[in-house]
């Protein structure tokens, strides 16, 4: 019936016997050898009390100081650097004489001639001038489609030239418009919208992130 | 007057002039000389800050205080700096490095500027640097503005802030260490 259960055999008390053996007395050797090994370190040269002084010393006081300097380094260098310097932070700039009492009767007289024509322009001018652009641009932008197409056209040109072309208008319009008289306040009025939407924006939205457009790249 | 008091004055019209001068005259000398460390040359410097009080005047109204006034007028400032600097490059079409070497220029001849050596280096270092660590580095060495602060005018997280001035203090170092 040792078929129907192979593992009835491994219950039997006498196969769990250790069949291993070691030689006479050795565990009472094994821990003096181990012992021994042990106490043999510390008696070779390197035990030796005098080797374990330190001969190295630190500057009086020096513990009580560590701790603060780590402290200092820790916080940003300039403490520490060349920027610590005081005298660095002096102003080297100068204004002239009175300066600051006539600039603030400046800003305020422009402030009250401002107030007062801005509008004007808003209204009347600045829209004559803006449909005016928008004549004349598509009065050119007709113009050549009746000849070639516009990819022919392009086609002939080289990426260069077309940048070079749209980076000169840009500069021009901008002397244009600055040369004309009575229509700097039109330009002002264009830069402040493109400029200051952002205050408008940051207003209603605090939590939006407006980016400059830096220099760096 | 607290800021608040400004704003509140400004939107009422019989208080809104005198509302104006008390922040004229409370703000006009900081933003001055913030806006004369990023354009060093004053003639300009004092077109840019008229422009930046003109336009505060014309905004104010809306100022909902999201953020704190001063904070909004540096933005302001720092944003006309930045456009007067573009606009003249775009004018003389220069690069950025005749940017930086006009400035520098401006730095060793130009009028109203009094500082030895190591100072006038100092300035022409920070002339080196790009704008936004320039910037973070005006704030924070010059004008003791919290990160937080500079992070309202500038629009760039307090991290972001903390990474760009120290870059900034090594570079400065480094520079001011050169012979």
């Amino acid at each position: 019936m040792s078929d129907e259960n192979p593992y009835k055999k491994l219950k039997a008390p006498h196969l769990k016997k250790n069949i291993f053996e070691t030689p006479e007395g050795y565990f009472g050797d094994l821990k003096e050898k181990i012992t021994l090994g042990v106490v043999t370190e510390d008696e070779r040269i390197l035990g030796s009390e005098q080797l374990k002084k330190n001969i190295f010393d630190v500057p009086d006081g020096y513990f009580d100081k560590l701790n603060e300097k780590i402290i200092s380094a820790t916080k940003l260098t300039e403490e520490e650097g060349i920027l610590g310097n005081e005298a660095l932070k002096k102003n080297i700039y100068s204004t002239p004489e009175n300066y600051f009492e006539s600039l603030n009767s400046e800003i305020l007289s422009k402030v009250k001639s401002e107030t007062k024509v801005i509008p004007l322009y808003q209204t009347t001018w600045f829209r004559a001038v803006a449909a005016a652009v928008v004549l004349i641009m598509v009065a050119l932008l007709s113009m050549p489609t009746k000849q070639l197409s516009e990819s022919d056209l392009l086609s002939e040109v080289s990426d260069e030239a077309i940048i070079n072309y749209l980076e000169e208008r840009q500069a021009i319009e901008y002397e244009l418009l600055s040369s004309v008289e009575g229509l700097d306040a039109i330009l002002d009025n264009m830069i402040l919208e493109e400029t200051s939407s952002y205050s408008f924006a940051l207003n209603e939205n605090p939590e939006l992130d407006y980016d400059f457009e830096y220099f760096d790249h | 007057m607290d800021d608040h008091q400004i704003v509140e004055g400004f939107k009422n019209p019989t208080t809104k002039n005198k509302a104006f001068s008390v922040l004229l005259d409370k703000y006009q000398q900081r933003i001055y000389w913030h806006v004369r460390k990023i354009i060093i040359d004053h003639d300009d410097t004092d077109d840019v800050v008229q422009d930046v009080f003109i336009k505060v005047f014309k905004n104010l109204d809306g100022f909902r205080e999201a953020s704190q006034l001063y904070t909004w007028i540096y933005r302001i400032a720092t944003n006309e700096a930045l456009t007067f600097l573009k606009k003249r490059q775009r004018k003389q079409a220069w690069s950025i490095d005749d940017i930086s070497h006009d400035l520098e220029n401006k730095l060793t001849s130009g009028s109203y500027i009094d500082g030895d050596e190591i100072q006038v280096k100092l300035q022409k270092a920070i002339l080196t640097l790009p704008e936004k660590q320039k910037l973070v580095f005006n704030m924070k060495y010059f004008d003791d503005l919290k990160y937080e602060e500079i992070s309202e005018i500038i629009g760039t997280s307090v991290g972001g802030l903390k990474a760009n001035y120290h870059l900034a203090v090594k570079k400065i170092e480094e520079y001011l260490s050169e012979d």
